[in-house]
């Protein structure tokens, strides 16, 4: 093994991103410092600093950094710019719905750009250690923003229990790398690759550490049977950040097992390993979408959506090739879109946030916020995958990169379920449009210039990809023939 | 225009926006302007469209106009382009008029509903979904149509939302079609995995040249499937009686003249696939002609007027796949387009008997309507001759065509004598059906309220034109068939019929209209509803049992959706209890977890490891 200095010229290049979001956090909180004066300009603030990352984005070259243990790509910079979407989505949402519930602060902002900054190290770590490193520093924020709303108890709840799970997660995804690093000497993705094409592929200690980690990031992923926390996170988070949780947090674990994966691409031809993949989508897509069915509460409803879409979204990883790898980008820019849109009406509804938003809070709503009602159809729309819109060319692809691999059956599990899955979407749609509110109880959407800004980003993104999606898939799979072996 | 096709779904599609966003602020008059007008200039620009078509393509090759490429990946590729062919011409008019004099006739009878400009802009947007379904150049573009329809068409069926009947109508239109929505798919994704193209020329290209006839087979009974949900056949007819609870003008639109036909366009269309998969076609015409007579005997036993209807369209959509079944495609597609006439023009009559009845819809509170809305009354007794199959009026030709064809088939000439005869008999149902329910509506004398009594009325212009336009199309959509004129237009595969075999058949089918008549007047036309009393006395058990439809809904009910119901909330409730029966089987170490992690004492947590716990045991146990 060869030492390799490990601050080399041309760090900050590499970093620029991750940089800009650090410091602008650092900012934020010392402006909440400074008092009550300012909160109206965090919010505005953390825009532009996450645009200003945005655009720093170009200045970054691609290559490998810090001796081989950070690679920075065409598909890393897609991600980025999911995370950074997402994270855009959320402060739009956030602005009004925390002023509105009195516990607006710049630490808020901060926390959110501290943990796109653990996400963007997921998705860039070409070492274990790296992409576990950005995972905790992803989930300390997460512990904290889930319990932001503190005086609510379901707030706090949801935070202790995220806190819990996420322990007890990490655990078995440290075991799983230490026994990985047990049996190849070392915790970089090349350097697995490397031992991985010479290793026995009945090698049990491998297919248990392979088992515990995909376990722990199966939990970050919320995939059944490891996604018992998501609705009752999901459902006591602010709802803003709750949409956010779906999303971000997901995208960047399934990048990161993009390229775990593909680093023991020689030994899933032969395993049993890529069949617990399938299972966990194939448990994903029936038990979220059957359990869907049965809530009446808004955000566990799209809690148990998040899980089948996980489904889906794994069945891409099953083939390994370019043009899945740029399905699930396709998908996750996507379900960014879909997901943080329809949980942001849901943070619209001024209510008791310690009640729950039901589909009755929503009931003639259409009517009373045709804008909101409208965004609302859109996004369950998208979600349940009717063309036009981006959620069926997601779906599209992502079938359809299984059916060319041959996993028809998956393929059909995948289209049944996603079938099924329209009914509970549409259900909302019924509520917005067919559905008179009980007397006395019209809860009007309390957004303001943010969320109306935030929802009409999110439904033209949603018609533009469903009808102009060529350009974003042909992107994403040219970066994604360069990440793979 | 043929570079610009995209503009006839566009102009409706306009309308549903400006109505949507707009018609709540402006007003019935703009409404009434923007929903029939938008539609009128569609009909335009499709008619257009078609005279340069035949001016340009003498020959009726396939026009394709290609808006974009919109989705690209690995080599394969969809665009959204556009097509005209005869096949698509026949289907682009029979929408785009229907459509038009339909949305004539809504201003008339939506008049005093609450929601108007809601029904125009859902009426705009399922005609520019319909248009994109019957204009698209491959399945995808056509599934864009397919499901925009099927939304629209739930839409409209819960349109009278402050009805629980109307909600439950619509749900359930919409679960029985997401079942065939998913062999369309399906079907699709095989195109595309194994043809590399969901083109529609392609695809039969492709298939023609040899392919394995099981992989075919497979795609025709998938996308039949679909057509079985959309075109309401058995097994998934069910929905279609019930979705009768949305407005009048939307059964005589979509559930009647187009929608439901997209399911008969969908075996038209593939036909190169299904000819290559003779089995296939049988099981479309086996499922035709049971749906056929299995509909028209519930029809004679059903009081409210749209009911008898909505079975009544049930049945004849399984004509239409007898001839698409047999291979005739021609017939199939002649008898869609004469259906659209007779059958619109039906429950536009219903609408305006509904209308000067004050709401009523039971035809045993009617009766006598003959003197008091002669227009309509004229123009039911023109429609119900024509369905009943009375020569030389427009549903006479066409089914007899497709029941000559049966008989000649060459496909299974054995089967092919069956389905005959039972679609013979069939017919006789439907010219008995029909008359009872003409002879109760407009014979006899009133037996309504006196308050109905008063109120009734002929409609408005707006509604007597549509009906007396669709009537004349009823007499002389037979000429269609004149020098085969229809057959040489479409160029579908067809075959020869014998002159016996013609003769045989068309002898048969004059005198089951004649009988069927006869029966219908020789009760009901003489005894009104003592006729119907002497049946339930005479065979009360059949009586009963097509009352209730053959209880077919009851059994859906207990075989499917009770249990359905029972496993989601199993899943979702039972997680829990699976965990702890997990616990208890697991015996010793698995409670040995659970007691150590019960110290945390928050709720649920416990139980969340502890699935994760068992999750990666399971895990370990399967995959290491």
């Amino acid at each position: 093994m060869t030492l390799h200095p490990l601050i080399e010229p041309g760090w900050v290049n590499a970093i620029l991103p991750e940089l800009v979001l650090c410091v602008g956090g650092l900012l934020l909180m010392l402006l909440g410092a400074f008092g009550a004066r300012l909160r109206g300009i965090t919010a505005p603030l953390a825009l532009i600093v996450f645009i200003v990352t945005a655009w720093s984005e170009k200045l970054v070259l691609a290559g490998t950094f810090f001796g081989g243990t950070y690679e920075i790509s065409g598909i890393t910079r897609i991600f980025d710019i999911t995370f950074l979407l997402s994270a855009i989505l959320a402060t739009l949402f956030a602005r009004e719905y925390l002023e509105r519930e009195g516990i607006e602060g710049g630490e808020f902002y901060a926390l959110l750009m501290w943990a796109t900054v653990g996400m963007m190290m997921m998705a860039k770590g070409l070492d274990l250690l790296i992409v576990i490193l950005g995972l905790e520093l992803l989930s300390i924020c997460i512990f904290v923003l889930v319990g932001y709303h503190r005086r609510i108890p379901v707030s706090n709840e949801a935070s202790l229990k995220y806190f819990l799970m996420g322990a007890f997660a990490t655990g078995f995804i440290l075991y799983g790398t230490a026994l990985f690093y047990g049996a190849t000497r070392s915790t970089n993705f090349t350097e697995m690759a490397r031992a991985f094409s010479t290793a026995d592929p009945n090698n049990v200690l491998l297919s248990i550490a392979f088992v515990l980690l995909m376990s722990g990031l199966g939990f970050k992923l919320a995939a059944a049977p490891f996604h018992g926390w998501a609705p009752d996170v999901y459902q006591g988070a602010p709802s803003p950040i709750a949409g956010w949780l779906s999303v971000a947090p997901k995208a960047a674990t399934l990048i990161a097992l993009v390229r775990l994966l593909s680093a023991m691409l020689p030994m899933l031809q032969f395993s049993l390993w890529m069949k617990m993949i399938a299972a966990l989508s194939v448990l994903s897509m029936v038990i979220g979408n059957a359990a869907a069915i049965a809530q009446r509460d808004l955000k566990r409803m799209l809690a148990y959506s998040g899980i089948a879409h996980v489904g889906y979204m794994l069945i891409a990883l099953l083939s390994l090739r370019d043009d899945s790898v740029a399905a699930i980008a396709v998908y996750t820019i996507t379900y960014a879109l879909m997901n943080i849109g329809a949980f942001g009406v849901v943070s619209t509804l001024a209510k008791n946030q310690n009640d729950p938003q039901t589909l009755d809070d929503i009931a003639g709503l259409g009517f009373r916020s045709p804008f909101s009602g409208l965004a609302l159809t859109v996004c369950m729309f998208s979600l349940s995958g009717l063309p036009p819109t981006a959620g069926f060319i997601a779906k599209f692809y992502i079938f359809k990169t299984a059916v060319d691999s041959g996993h028809l059956a998956i393929a059909i599990v995948g289209i049944l379920t996603s079938i099924v899955s329209v009914y509970y979407y549409l259900r909302v749609v019924y509520y917005l449009y067919m559905k008179e509110p009980a007397e006395g109880y019209a809860i009007v959407p309390a957004g303001g210039i943010f969320a109306t800004g935030a929802l009409a980003i999110t439904m033209i993104g949603i018609f533009v990809i469903g009808l102009f999606p060529t350009p974003l898939f042909a992107m994403a799979g040219a970066a994604a023939r360069a990440l793979l072996p | 225009m043929l570079n610009h096709l995209w503009l006839i779904p566009a102009l409706p599609l306009l309308g549903f926006l400006l109505n949507g966003l707009f018609g709540k602020r402006l007003g019935n008059g703009f409404v009434s302007l923007v929903g029939p007008l938008s539609s009128f200039l569609s009909a335009v620009a499709g008619t257009v469209a078609v005279l340069q078509y035949h001016h340009q393509y003498p020959n009726g090759d396939r026009h394709v106009d290609v808006v974009y490429n919109w989705i690209s990946s690995g080599g394969v590729g969809a665009d959204l382009a556009f097509q005209l062919d005869p096949l698509s011409i026949v289907m682009l008019l029979v929408v785009t008029w229907v459509g038009f004099l339909i949305h004539l006739y809504s201003v008339g009878y939506m008049a005093h509903e609450e929601g108007y400009w809601r029904y125009f802009s859902y009426l705009n947007l399922f005609l520019a979904e319909m248009l994109v379904l019957v204009l698209g150049s491959s399945y995808l573009v056509m599934f864009v149509g397919w499901e925009g329809v099927g939304l629209c068409s739930y839409l409209l069926i819960g349109f009278y939302y402050d009805k629980d009947f109307a909600v439950a109508a619509g749900k359930k239109a919409f679960v029985v079609n997401r079942i065939g929505d998913f062999g369309f798919l399906v079907a699709m994704f095989l195109m595309f995995a194994y043809f590399g193209t969901v083109d529609f020329a392609k695809v039969s290209q492709i298939a023609s040249g040899g392919v394995e006839p099981g992989l075919v087979t497979a795609i025709c009974l998938l996308l039949f499937l679909g057509a079985t949900g959309k075109s309401a056949q058995i097994p998934l007819y069910v929905w279609l009686p019930d979705a009768m609870a949305g407005p009048t003008p939307v059964s005589a639109l979509i559930h009647a003249a187009t929608m439901v036909t997209a399911g008969v366009y969908m075996i038209a269309r593939p036909n190169a696939l299904y000819r290559l998969a003779p089995d296939a076609l049988m099981v479309v015409a086996i499922i035709g002609a049971l749906t056929a007579i299995f509909a028209a005997t519930i029809g004679i036993r059903q009081n409210d007027i749209k009911k008898v209807l909505a079975y009544s369209t049930v049945s004849q959509l399984g004509f239409m796949f007898i001839g698409v079944g047999v291979g005739a495609f021609t017939a199939g597609i002649f008898h869609l387009i004469t259906h659209a006439f007779f059958k619109a023009c039906l429950f536009l009559g219903s609408g305006s008997v509904i209308h000067a009845m004050s709401g009523e819809q039971d035809i045993r509170r009617m009766g006598g309507l003959w003197k008091k809305i002669p227009i309509t009354a004229w123009t039911f007794l023109i429609a119900t001759i024509a369905i009943a199959g009375f020569p030389p009026l427009s549903g006479f030709f066409s089914k007899d065509e497709i029941l000559a064809s049966a008989l000649a088939n060459p496909y299974f000439p054995d089967l092919g004598v069956w389905i005959w005869a039972i679609g013979t008999v069939a017919a006789l149902f439907t010219a008995f059906y029909m008359f009872r329910l003409f002879f109760l509506t407009f014979g006899g004398s009133f037996r309504g309220t006196q308050e109905q009594e008063h109120h009734l009325h002929e409609s408005p212009w707006t509604m007597t034109v549509p009906l007396v336009v669709l009537a004349a199309g009823s007499i002389l959509g037979g000429a269609l068939t004149v020098n085969h004129f229809l057959e040489h237009w479409l160029e579908l595969p067809t075959f020869e019929v014998s002159p016996a075999r013609a003769w045989l058949a068309m002898i048969a089918s004059t005198i089951v209209a004649i009988l069927g008549t006869w029966f219908a007047y020789a009760l009901f036309g003489r005894r009104g509803l003592a006729a119907d009393e002497r049946f339930e006395r005479r065979a009360p058990a059949v009586a009963r049992t097509l009352e209730n439809k053959y209880y077919v809904d009851e059994f859906y009910d207990e075989a499917l959706v009770t249990p359905l119901e029972r496993f989601s909330r199993f899943l979702w409730r039972g997680i829990d209890a699976l965990i702890d029966g997990i616990l208890a089987l697991g015996g010793y170490v698995v409670a040995a977890v659970g007691d150590l992690l019960r110290f945390l004492q928050t709720g649920n947590v416990r139980n969340y490891a502890l699935m994760f716990f068992v999750g990666v045991i399971v895990f370990i146990w399967i995959f290491a």
